[in-house]
């Protein structure tokens, strides 16, 4: 599944902001501490880093159909960033989250403890199945699905949420075998595969 | 034949037995917080045990009736009133069409269940008329109940008799909710884990469907540990795993919180143990700041308090003829 972010958003920031007394680092965004304890340097280095290699969903839940992902790189190269001080009690929906080695997607409005990125325009949790891919299913991740971000602009974002609005917004959702074993013995050849299946080439 | 909403209370909202199955995609199990109390308004007015009822929480709503029903009120000492005369708790009571329902204030517990003949007949959602809120999910319109709603009510149901306080369960001063000790008490010494049964605790205000917060009791001390890649650095973390319902996590080792029936359902916190179910009812009555304390109890032991709250609710059923 390809899942538009979009980074350094407005409304991540308005609230990482209302909660800076929580933080280990109140004088950085989220980001930047997450791009400093992974030695990046730079918000755009971390960015780079999140969004280059897919995410394993090894767990959904805490809140309703909110997936847990798993950094689907060598361990050495997996971004850990420690979880806030003392939790927040309000995160904007459809935040994209980080704490240990774990991203996650915050599936509706509340507290939570996660670093937060950015937010996907992407509904992902529907309880009245009134969006056009969560009909059968109110929530849309299981374990075992693999998950890629895909950078986006705010003019993109807009756009996506336009469509989302009038319910024409349509995931990019392809179907691929994953094999443990495989993707051990070669890390960097099975996500280009997976990433080919994605992208239809 | 519905029940329109005048005034809400604090926080108000439909429940029934809860939303069992789907907890491993994060939906908690819901329902009613004092499960027993449910059952036995339920019993009260004639309804399956498992209709929807409302659960009222330290404040009761005021209703008007469109049609004539029974009326039933348990759980926490709410006092009812039909039209301003006060009518008895754990008791069924008839309502006329246009009758106004209210309450005085509450003397005791925490949650009043408002059971109606026909139960409460909001739309089934994955198999529940309980509200989840956080998800916005079941209930009427998935939320706490305003001012204005109106909910429909079911067919039959035929209310009779009372429950004397024998039969009743409520929790007592201190409470005393029993723990099964889980995965992760190795990582508390000896010294903490004695001290955490031995300590009385007090409700913290907060206090919700999601999870009862528990302070005043000495923070634990944990073993020395290096973590584990992908836990935290502070002790009480723990790489992200499931959280059950009733599990008691220790966030810095401080402030115990037992998760309830709109649970999350996993997190980075370790977790001392496992409230027993048959005691979960117990803490849907606790007011914040009322006293509790932790008592250590094996498998064996919880599966003979499940066994006695079932008796428990046997002979309830004895008792009312159903």
């Amino acid at each position: 599944m390809e899942i538009p972010v979009y980074y350094q958003d407005p409304w991540t920031h308005e609230t990482l902001m209302r909660f800076r007394e929580r933080h280990q680092d109140p004088k950085a965004t989220d980001l930047e501490y997450a791009a400093a304890v992974n030695g990046l340097g730079t918000v755009e280095n971390f960015v780079q880093a999140h969004s280059s290699q897919p995410w394993f969903v090894s767990m959904v839940g805490f809140v309703a159909g909110l997936p847990f992902l798993y950094q689907m790189v060598e361990r050495k190269r997996q971004l850990q960033v420690p979880k806030y001080l003392r939790p927040r009690t309000d995160t904007p929906k459809l935040t994209i989250g980080h704490g240990g080695c774990f991203s996650c997607i915050y599936s509706v409005r509340g507290a939570g403890g996660y670093q937060m990125f950015g937010v996907t325009p992407m509904p992902i949790y529907d309880p009245n199945q009134q969006v056009s891919y969560l009909r059968d299913e109110m929530c849309l991740f299981r374990p075992g699905d693999i998950v890629k971000w895909k950078p986006i602009t705010r003019d993109q974002y807009d756009a996506d949420i336009e469509g989302v609005n009038e319910n024409k917004f349509l995931p990019t959702i392809r179907e691929a075998s994953f094999s443990l074993t495989e993707f051990n013995k070669d890390i960097n050849g099975t996500n280009a595969k997976l990433m080919e299946v994605l992208h239809g080439r | 034949m519905a029940v329109k909403i005048l005034a809400p209370g604090l926080s108000t909202t439909v429940q029934d037995l809860g939303r069992p199955g789907y907890y491993h995609l994060g939906i908690p199990i819901s329902g009613g917080m004092d499960r027993f109390a449910l059952r036995a308004a339920n019993m009260l007015v004639g309804n399956d045990e498992g209709a929807a009822v409302l659960e009222a929480v330290f404040l009761g709503p005021e209703v008007e009736f469109t049609t004539a029903a029974w009326v039933a009120v348990t759980g926490g000492e709410l006092p009812p009133k039909v039209n301003g005369d006060e009518r008895p708790t754990w008791e069924a009571f008839p309502v006329k069409a246009g009758d106004k329902l209210s309450f005085g204030y509450l003397k005791s517990g925490a949650r009043a269940y408002i059971a109606v003949s026909g139960g409460i007949d909001v739309p089934l959602k994955l198999g529940s008329r309980s509200t989840y809120t956080l998800g916005a999910l079941g209930g009427h319109e998935g939320r706490a109940l305003k001012a204005g709603d109106v909910l429909p009510l079911g067919a039959g149901g035929k209310g009779g008799g009372s429950l004397p306080a024998a039969l009743r369960r409520m929790p007592g001063n201190p409470a005393e909710l029993r723990m099964l000790p889980g995965l992760y008490w190795h990582r508390i010494t000896e010294a903490a884990g004695a001290r955490f049964f031995e300590d009385t605790w007090k409700v913290a205000p907060e206090a919700d469907r999601i999870g009862y917060r528990f302070k005043g009791g000495n923070p634990l001390d944990f073993v020395p540990r290096t973590p584990p890649f992908g836990a935290g650095s502070d002790p009480s973390n723990s790489v992200d795993a499931c959280y059950p319902y009733g599990s008691v996590q220790v966030p810095s080792g401080t402030e115990p919180i037992v998760l309830h029936r709109d649970a999350v359902s996993g997190g980075g916190y370790m977790m001392v143990g496992t409230i027993i179910s048959a005691d979960m009812d117990l803490i849907g009555q606790l007011q914040p700041h009322s006293p509790a304390r932790f008592v250590k109890v094996d498998m064996d032991q919880a599966l003979a308090a499940r066994a006695d709250r079932q008796a428990a609710l046997a002979r309830v059923r004895a008792h009312l003829g159903r």
